[in-house]
């Protein structure tokens, strides 16, 4: 079987091609997702801790409600009843995972590796 | 609120602005110059740079009224009569860039190193990129379109 007739050897083949999309990037005329802005849409900010590895012993959101245009402002408690357990995942969580999401919770029995095989067996 | 006079690509604005409006914003929501891109929002990523009076700033790093009186340039003024800046040509021949995200900032930080520094060394191109994040991992591309056009 031959190549096409109209395919040079090596044109393509070991030569950069041009890319045809760099126009618009580079005169930043890119549509991302961004710029984009839909009737009714809010923005949501996530404020998160500060601190490492700390307590926490009260989350005020009322400063944040008094703000014009603030439509809603929720604490980690207010929406605790929202999930149906403490690690909202969309797959399995790894044990990597599982022990970063329990970084904030301390046992001093020394626990946690039976902890983490408690709810790796929910997981899986 | 303040009023701020600012000059953008060559086109004069006067604007009401808030203390606590970052210049990045006023250039995306105000004027829809949506080329300047936040990647980061603390200064980290050099996504949002721009030029202030002939100078690379991050404008997430900068508050509107700071800027009152100044020359802004942004990605979208770079271009002249519809022909690429040389550098915007690099990019391209060069393949500096792959998503294409952080182009706007490495074009006019390298744009600032340019007019500070006409013949840059590749160390003099990699420190003036300090700033500016690219996570295609296209730098050795970039510097080579900056080599280019330095040259």
């Amino acid at each position: 079987m031959s190549a096409p007739a109209e395919v040079e050897v090596g044109r393509i083949v070991g030569t950069p091609v041009e890319r045809k999309e760099d126009k618009k990037l580079l005169q930043g005329q890119a549509q991302w997702v961004d710029n984009m802005r839909q009737p009714g849409m809010v923005f949501l900010g996530v404020v998160r801790s500060p601190y490492a590895n700390a307590r926490i012993t009260k989350v005020n959101v009322d400063p944040a409600l008094a703000h014009a245009g603030v439509v809603a402002a929720w604490s980690g408690a207010d929406i605790a009843d929202e999930w149906q357990g403490s690690l909202p995942c969309a797959w399995i969580p790894t044990e990597d995972q599982i022990r970063h999401a329990l970084e904030g919770n301390i046992c001093r029995c020394t626990g946690y590796q039976n902890i983490v095989d408690a709810i790796e067996a929910v997981a899986r | 609120v303040r009023n701020v006079s600012l000059t953008v690509n060559d086109v004069p604005y006067e604007l009401e602005l808030e203390p606590r409006e970052l210049l990045v914003y006023v250039l995306r929501e105000r004027l829809g110059l949506n080329g300047t891109v936040v990647g980061c929002d603390t200064s980290s990523c050099g996504a949002c740079t721009v030029l202030l009076d002939g100078e690379s700033v991050k404008s997430c790093t900068v508050l509107g009224v700071q800027a009152d009186g100044g020359t802004i340039t942004t990605i979208e003024g770079l271009a002249e009569n519809g022909s690429l800046h040389p550098l915007q040509e690099s990019f391209h021949q060069h393949h500096a860039l792959q998503c294409g995200y952080c182009t706007s900032g490495m074009v006019l930080a390298a744009a600032s190193l340019l007019a500070e520094n006409p013949s840059p060394t590749g160390d003099e191109i990699r420190h003036a990129l300090e700033g500016n994040i690219c996570r295609c991992t296209g730098y050795q591309n970039i510097v080579d379109a900056i080599e280019a056009v330095a040259r």
